[in-house]
């Protein structure tokens, strides 16, 4: 039986199961030694639950001083909420500079776990726009 | 048509950027201080009510972004942005683009920073109401056309850019022969500086002192002059030393410059603080317009100093839409200013900049001494601007107690871990032709930098290779 520290397989298997018929999208849960994070979205060629040790989160910067805008306007939320994986290149959000909106994309993949400035809010130069748990090896770090 | 000015965003920084945050306090206006990550933790950031990060070190990602700066004041709730000098002082598209969003833009309209940034534009508009230029041409389109005009002016010639000032696309050439070679060095010098080849020519007169007047305008159409200042101990045609009265004018040569000033700057409907420069041919007894600067200018706290008025709080004000605080003969001066400028620079090593952390930074205090400066013990002099460091302002009775007051003040001015100008001009003060008032624009060049070249080798027993 796969045992660790008193976390079986079976509690995995049943917390899966319990996600699944919930009505939300993800779970975390953390010992000394073991982190599950169980999720309902993510990268379609992985499992949907990641058994991993903690890692911290990075932050992503904005290149520019700008008015953030993580909603576009028209309202269609283009960008990724919380929880959703996103790969490198994939676009985050936007800074307006005046009436120009500069799009930027995600240096390396990984899940977004917090969105720092709210909609609207004007953002310095290297200010951080997102944390993000990164998905294995990052390739350069953060913007 | 009043308009309000509650938050100034100071687009600038070292002394220039405090120097404007401290007036907005002085006035009750609060500040925003636009800095790029190397001056995060400047003097100007901490003193204002804030700071925001406009970006990187490199003044064309940060301190040049018109569009970065004005977004930087809309999102910080300011109603106005004040330039400073330099970086986009006298770039139209920030008075342009602050306009369109609702800013005041403290300092002159777009349209006057054209016309007199232009400098052909200049000349004719000045020529057309009766003020001497210095004779010249119009654009000389190549290095044939630059000839029939130099041999019309009359060697030497001064070949300089129309976009230009700051003494960049500018070559003295004294011999037809060479004039063909300095045509290629000045367009492509200019083309570098400003983006603009174009170049004309000048009568070059050698024996020269630049004189400027300073003005104040506002929109009820008044126009006054603070007096002039004598800018004339340059290095490349960079400010050196300033000071105000000039010694070199009489008292009748002063009221007819003055009163040109105030002609040119009336004639543009001037709004704000402006300098009219003129070329005093010491020879002739002869002054001609040499260009006008549209914002304050580095040297301004001399003019500050013998009248009393402090220019910086009549910019905002003017800005504001109220009028100039005062008549014109309630201008009154008192007492001679001296204004050194103290660089990171090796004097020694053709003033080669010496940035680097300020471990120890005593500037001298007392009656008559003003410091204007940024700096502080543990201050790092980024390498990405100007030299800078602070203007020793001295005043004294007369010239002469100025002169000495300076020389005292310059010599308990403690700076250690960056070399600076210091000594340069502890050197320039104790030379009779300073103190006789007897020197021109290319004296420092011809005379003294050989002299403080030969007693700091014979100090050192070095010999410079």
């Amino acid at each position: 039986m796969f045992h660790m520290r008193g976390v079986t397989l079976e509690n995995i298997m049943d917390l899966m199961k319990m996600l699944k018929e919930s009505g939300i999208d993800e779970m975390r849960l953390q010992t000394d030694t073991l982190k599950i994070h169980l999720s309902k979205s993510g990268p379609k060629d992985s499992a949907s639950e990641s058994i991993e040790p903690a890692e911290e989160l990075l932050p992503v910067k904005a290149a520019m001083l700008g008015f953030f805008e993580g909603v576009p306007a028209g309202g269609h939320t283009l960008f990724p909420l919380i929880g959703r994986y996103v790969k490198e290149g994939d676009e985050l959000c936007a800074i307006r500079v005046l009436d120009r909106l500069h799009v930027m994309k995600a240096d390396f993949s990984g899940w977004i776990r917090r969105i720092v400035p709210s909609e609207g809010e004007l953002v310095e130069y290297r200010q951080t726009l997102f944390l993000v748990e990164p998905a294995g090896d990052v390739p350069g770090g953060t913007t | 048509m009043n308009r309000t000015v509650s938050k100034v965003l100071v687009a600038n920084r070292g002394e220039i950027a405090l120097r404007i945050i401290r007036a907005c306090r002085d006035l009750g206006i609060a500040t925003v201080a636009a800095v790029s990550e190397a001056d995060r933790d400047s003097l100007p950031a901490r003193e204002a009510d804030r700071a925001i990060c406009i970006g990187p070190a490199r003044p064309s990602r940060s301190y040049l972004r018109v569009d970065t700066i004005v977004t930087a004041a809309l999102g910080t709730g300011c109603d106005a942005v004040h330039p400073g000098y330099g970086f986009l002082a006298e770039q139209p598209e920030l008075p342009e683009t602050c306009e369109t969003h609702g800013l005041v833009f403290i300092g002159p309209q777009a349209d006057t920073i054209r016309r007199m940034g232009d400098k052909l534009h200049a000349r004719k508009l000045v020529r057309d109401i009766g003020i001497p230029v210095i004779p010249g041409s119009e654009l000389v389109r190549d290095y044939r056309a630059a000839q029939r005009a130099a041999g019309r002016v009359g060697y030497p010639v001064l070949l300089k850019a129309a976009a230009g000032g700051g003494g960049k696309g500018m070559k003295i050439v004294r011999r037809r022969e060479d004039l063909k070679a300095s045509f290629y060095e000045a367009s492509a010098e200019a083309l570098a500086a400003f983006g603009d080849g174009r170049v004309y020519i000048e009568h070059y007169i050698p024996d020269a002192r630049h004189i400027e007047v300073q003005v104040l305008g506002d929109r009820f159409g008044k126009v006054v002059h603070l007096f002039e200042r004598d800018c004339s101990v340059q290095r490349r045609y960079q400010k050196m030393i300033e000071e105000a009265p000039s010694p070199a004018v009489t008292e009748e040569l002063r009221e007819r410059m003055c009163r040109a000033a105030v002609l040119i700057a009336g004639k543009m409907n001037y709004l704000g603080a402006g300098t009219v420069e003129f070329i005093f041919d010491q020879q002739e007894q002869n002054f001609y317009f040499l260009e006008m600067n549209t914002r304050i200018q580095v040297e301004h706290p001399v003019t500050e100093m013998i009248t009393g008025i402090d220019l910086v709080r009549e910019q905002i004000r003017i800005a504001a839409g109220l009028p100039v605080g005062f008549q014109q003969n309630e201008v009154k001066r008192s007492g001679h200013a001296v204004e050194c400028r103290i660089n990171a620079e090796l004097p020694d090593d053709d003033f080669m900049p010496s940035p680097g952390i300020i471990t120890r930074w005593e500037p001298p205090e007392g009656d008559g001494i003003r410091v204007d400066s940024h700096c502080y013990a543990g201050y790092e002099v980024p390498p990405y601007y100007d030299s800078l460091l602070a203007k020793l302002i001295v005043t004294g009775e007369d010239r002469d107690a100025a002169i000495q007051h300076m020389h005292r003040a310059l010599s308990r001015f403690v700076v250690s871990g960056v070399h600076t100008t210091i000594p340069f001009h502890r050197f320039v003060m104790e030379r009779d032709d300073y103190r006789s008032g007897r020197f021109n624009t290319s004296w420092i060049e011809d005379t003294v930098l050989d002299h403080y070249n030969r007693r700091w080798r014979e100090a050192t027993g070095t010999e410079f290779v």
